[in-house]
């Protein structure tokens, strides 16, 4: 990923963070510095931070084809020396060109470097042919000048993280090659440097370890000082292998009798899976078991300890490092799904966690929870399960609840804080709030992690690990009040030729159901039936191979005979990836034999790119983004432009090989192109990402444009009936296959900054005024108002008619309003998807930002008009009420009377 | 030459006929896999396009080659370009032209800003006649050609950028636009000027001659 943190070991807080542009290939501390290596495909960074306050103490950049491989400090210095490409390269604090630099041979992978006394070791892969087995080949450099010293292959038959070889760094020995060849069982040692002799050779129980060949020929050996810094006399390695079906990892430390290099094991673990060094000469050894995670310390005095862990959650030990608060040592463990926890002393619970797997989140689906249920609903449901949760039943139940609770609070006098929820169940994480704000976000990680958060809160509701990355997920079943029946969510991951379903109870997180389907799909959407046996919402996967062909989920005929009585046509495109020249749509067939649970797909139709253009990406509307209440636009004078409103309506863009982009309007049932445009002097790359978001007749899209002045432009495309007002397509019944072609309003304008994703607000009747979501590079979370990213705003002062239809005078410039950053203050890293959901009150949208970082919020676009103001006194209402009340019949009699005697005058 | 060319291209009317960059054979799928030519589709240079039918007295037809289709539920039109361009096959569902005597065809011909056709749809007939459930195919009787061109996209419209004064950090007033006289005064006078002397030269001048 592209983000550098620190966090306190007795809290696990982060000390600080810092997110590059680009992926962090190397990191490396050392003192109170810390180095990254970070490349995109032309450029390649070098970054020094301190490592107490996270500040970029000095940074330098240089143009790399083959990206930057790998950098370590020079000894007793501030410079850096890194292999950038294919150049070697030595960069002092502050300079903007190197010390030195080299060419590299380019025929070996550089991916170590070595600095020792005056030299300086590039160490590189060089690939096996047909006539050369795989070996390393070293290149000596004068460290001072970068003059090449010497260079020499060495170590045949095995490569740098292959698990036969290490290598070890001593300040007062120099640095050395260890390695077994594949099929021998003796060691090799190789001083860097040195060329006669090349290499010598050591009996196999250097490392003070009898073994039985077998034993020896599957061991694999890693670096353990892999920061030479905290041991740069002695320097260790391990070596694991398997003995009688146990598992074992020896710590062996690398030492010098006179001229002979030798090794003694200094610590032994058991069933170890991840090992770890500390300062002061110390490792720490973590074993991973079903329930629970033992550690262990030695070096220095012996420490240990067990801790409960469920592996199940998220997935066991993969690393683990060592460090130290006052001397009592505290071993942090990351697991394979993502979470990060810190051990220590006799406690069986961590001293803390994060979990980290939500910054790999893919997907996210947003579960609401049913509205809470009073007593007196509860009482009933569990004096007879039969009553089921119609609205009339609640409805009255309710009431007869309030007049308990009324006559409760008469009987035992007013009592402050009596009122307001005293008649309601005590709130509980399974129910929701009444106006829909409290949600369940579940999120799918690519770690295979699927966690469920409250919305309101951030808290943790459960966690469960997959195994498998998971891509999508959905809310197949939702919850319903008092039902017995759990809300599901479905996670869609993949293995490398099936698909992974897995079906969990949405609020606990226990598995229902897992099946692997034996097909690798390219998209996976809802149908639109439901399962009759477990009442879940179906799920379509369009399949490419063999043949073209949609997936039915759950795998039943029960399913596929559902939605064929739900009889609505199924469309879907293959071929909308990147990369891709045509796009093709398919018909999926419904056909008499359900014995199979999938769809055969005809061709429906295929759309080739112009020549010379290839899809970048493909834009859709998200669930639900379509919906208008208002049908068209009124206009100053009264007349209605009417809306094209498609819920087909899908967005391509190109890459052009001559240049620029283009952005074709398709409708994704017929093909039919809606609308072409072309950006001549746009650029799409990985730093400068084209993004699109639809809503109603609208699409807005983004991208970079080079030149003077360069910026990001949102341009946004409207889509009508007619250009004439009062002009509309008057068919009663309107088919995507019927060609109606739109007529298109666009314009564009200068963004604030760079965006990362783009969405639009939601609400249950889309009666309120959408606000457009920018996700800013710069992790702010952005709104601006629907209107000012109108295309019709005209470019002189606003006529009557203008002003009417509510447009102000154009303007280029987006603003960046700090009133408008639904963020506020924090800052939201890596914003990769934004999404809304509709809440029960249509004022209000929930908006949910992830990436790196998880951001939750709600947002009222056009003001709360649909709720009371805080300030509002109910009190003051209720005495107003009873003061009316009083006066009237205080004044009826006198009215009375005043009525009869003018009667009788 | 030129005139010549540009006379060739000139009607009676005194207007330029517009040629066609782009002409198509038009063969449609009227029994199952048997292709008869109906008409010519022209696109032209003005920014338009023509559907010309021929006459139906033996029209040419495509080979099997040529014409091929896979799907039977498909009424299937084939463009095939009399200038050796890209062939276009474009298929509807043969269900809309059931029983329909008066279907319309629509050709939407997209091309891009050099004129080059990257994209042709097609619709005939309706939806509404997928309902019927017997009748026999009818080909479409009227014809219409559509062509969009494909549009340059939106930029932003900028302000010329602002002129910032080194000295006061005032930004530069553009100078308010001057009426003629004030503009051209230097001219105008001295061309008066003279105007007035030269008419006084002649009324004195001619005493003198007489």
């Amino acid at each position: 990923r592209n983000a550098v943190a620190a966090l306190r070991a007795d809290d696990g807080q982060i000390a600080w963070r810092q997110v590059l542009s680009e992926p962090v290939g190397t990191l490396l501390a050392r003192d109170d510095r810390v180095l990254t290596l970070s490349s995109s495909s032309s450029d390649a960074h070098v970054h020094v931070w301190d490592a107490g306050s996270g500040a970029l103490a000095w940074g330098f950049s240089q143009a790399a084809g083959g990206g930057a491989r790998t950098a370590t400090f020079v000894r007793d210095s501030d410079d850096v020396i890194a292999v950038l490409g294919d150049e070697l390269v030595r960069v002092a604090p502050g300079s903007n060109t190197p010390a030195w630099s080299l060419a590299l041979n380019g025929t070996a992978a550089y991916k170590r470097i070595v600095v020792h006394g005056k030299s300086v070791f590039a160490i590189g892969n060089v690939a096996s042919t047909r006539q050369a087995k795989q070996q390393l080949h070293v290149v000596e450099v004068d460290t001072a000048s970068g003059a090449v010293k010497t260079q020499y292959s060495t170590a045949e038959g095995v490569s740098l993280g292959g698990g036969s070889l290490v290598v070890l760094e001593s300040r007062e020995y120099g640095a050395y090659l260890v390695w077994r060849e594949a099929d021998n069982i003796v060691w090799h040692i190789h001083r860097l440097g040195m060329t006669s002799p090349m290499w010598e050779i050591y009996h196999a129980k250097m490392v003070e370890v009898a073994l039985m060949p077998p034993d020896m020929l599957t061991s694999t050996i890693a670096e353990l000082d892999t920061d030479p810094g905290l041991n740069d006399a002695t320097p260790r390695f391990t070596l694991t292998y398997t003995r009688d079906g146990t598992q074992k990892t020896v710590v062996v430390e690398m030492y010098r009798t006179g001229d002979k290099l030798e090794m003694r094991k200094i610590a032994s673990f058991t069933d170890s899976t991840a090992v770890a060094a500390g300062a002061q000469r110390t490792v720490a050894a973590v074993r991973t078991s079903a329930d629970g995670v033992a550690w262990r310390v030695r070096g220095g005095a012996k420490h240990s300890g067990d801790a409960v862990y469920e592996s199940s959650t998220y997935g066991g030990v993969t690393h683990a490092a060592l460090a130290f608060v006052g001397s009592a040592p505290r071993v942090v463990v990351q697991t394979r799904g993502g979470l990060l926890a810190a051990l220590a002393g006799d406690s069986r619970e961590p001293v803390w966690t994060r979990d980290e797997s939500l910054a790999h989140a893919a997907d996210m689906a947003l579960l609401a929870l049913p509205p809470p249920a009073s007593s007196a609903e509860h009482a009933a449901k569990e004096t007879d399960p039969s009553v089921q949760p119609s609205a009339a039943i609640r409805f009255v139940l309710r009431w007869v609840a309030t007049a308990q609770a009324l006559v409760e609070s008469v009987t035992s006098g007013f009592g402050i804080g009596s009122g307001g929820h005293g008649g309601e169940h005590a709130a509980a994480p399974t129910e929701g709030d009444h106006f829909g704000f409290r949600r369940l976000a579940v999120f799918g990680s690519t770690t295979g992690v699927v966690a469920a958060v409250g919305s309101q809160d951030g808290a943790h509701a459960w966690a469960h690990y997959l195994k498998t990355r998971v891509e999508r997920v959905f809310i197949t079943r939702g919850s319903q009040a008092l039902s017995s029946a759990a809300p599901i969510v479905v996670a869609v991951g993949r293995t490398r030729n099936a698909t992974v379903v897995t079906a969990l109870d949405a609020l606990t997180g226990k598995v229902v159901s897992r099946d692997s389907l034996p097909f690798a799909y390219t998209r996976v959407f809802e149908l639109p039936a439901s399962d009759p046996v477990s009442g879940q919402r179906l799920l379509g996967f369009a399949v490419a191979e063999p043949t073209p062909r949609l997936a039915v989920w759950p795998a039943t005929a029960e399913a596929v005979r559902a939605l064929g009585a739900a009889n609505v046509p199924l469309y879907f495109e293959l071929g909308d990836g990147a990369g891709s020249t045509a796009v093709q749509g398919f018909r999926a067939e419904i056909g008499d034999d359900v014995a199979e649970p999938w769809l055969a797909a005809q061709p429906a139709w295929t759309f080739d790119l112009p020549a010379g253009e290839t899809l970048i990406s493909t834009s859709r509307y998200e669930d639900g983004a379509f919906h208008t209440a208002l049908q068209g636009r009124v206009l100053g004078d009264r007349s209605v432009l009417y809306k094209y409103i498609n819920p087909h309506v899908g967005a391509l863009a190109t890459q052009r090989s001559a240049g620029g982009i283009g952005v074709y309007l398709i409708d994704r049932v017929s093909g039919r192109l809606l609308h072409a445009a072309e950006h001549a002097g746009a650029v799409v790359s990985a730093g400068h990402p084209f993004l699109a978001t639809l809503s109603e007749n609208r699409v807005i899209y983004q991208f970079w444009q080079p030149g003077v002045p360069a910026g990001y432009v949102t341009a946004v495309v409207e889509l009508f009936e007619s250009d004439q007002p009062d002009t509309r397509d008057e068919r009663t019944e309107v088919s995507s296959l019927d060609l109606r072609l739109p007529s298109v309003v666009a314009t564009a304008f200068v963004a604030p900054e760079a965006a990362t994703a783009l969405g639009t607000t939601r609400t249950g009747s889309s009666i309120t005024t959408r606000d457009v979501l920018f996700a800013l590079a710069s992790g702010k979370l952005l709104a601006l108002p629907d209107a000012m990213l109108d295309p019709r705003r005209p470019m002189h002062a606003p006529t009557k008619d203008e002003q009417a239809e509510g447009l102000v005078a154009y303007s280029a410039p987006l603003p960046l309003d700090p009133r408008r950053v639904l963020s506020h203050s924090h800052s939201v890293a890596g914003i990769a998807h934004v999404r809304s959901a509709p809440t029960h009150l249509e004022s209000t949208s929930l908006v949910a930002a992830f990436g790196l970082d998880v951001f939750f919020t709600r947002t009222s676009p056009s003001g709360t008009f649909d709720q009371l103001s805080p300030s509002f006194s109910k009190a003051n209402l209720v005495i107003t009420s009873l003061a009316l009340v009083a006066g009237c019949l205080l004044g009826a009699p006198m009215v009375r009377r005043k009525l009869t005697n003018r009667a009788w005058a | 030459m030129l005139l010549l060319s540009i006379l060739a291209l000139a009607n009676t009317d005194g207007t330029l006929t517009p040629s066609a960059t782009e002409k198509f054979e038009v063969f449609h799928d009227i029994s199952y896999n048997e292709f008869v030519q109906r008409g010519e589709l022209h696109v032209l240079n003005d920014g338009t396009a023509q559907y010309q039918p021929i006459g139906l007295q033996d029209p040419p037809r495509l080979t099997e080659t040529d014409s091929k289709h896979p799907d039977p539920s498909k009424y299937t039109v084939i463009l095939r370009s009399l200038n050796g361009g890209a062939q276009f096959v474009l298929p509807v569902l043969r269900c809309r032209l059931v029983d329909d005597s008066k279907a319309e065809e629509t050709f939407v011909i997209h091309t891009a800003e050099n004129g080059d056709i990257f994209h042709i749809d097609y619709d005939a007939g309706n939806s509404a006649n997928c309902q019927k459930t017997h009748g026999s195919v009818s080909p479409p009787v009227h014809t219409k050609a559509l062509l969009r061109k494909r549009a340059v996209g939106p930029a932003p419209k900028l302000n010329p950028a602002a002129v910032i004064d080194m000295d006061t950090g005032k930004e530069h007033q553009p100078e308010p636009p001057k009426s003629f006289l004030a503009k051209y005064w230097y001219y105008i006078v001295p061309v008066v000027i003279m105007l007035m002397l030269g008419g006084d030269d002649k009324q004195q001048e001619a005493p003198a001659q007489s």
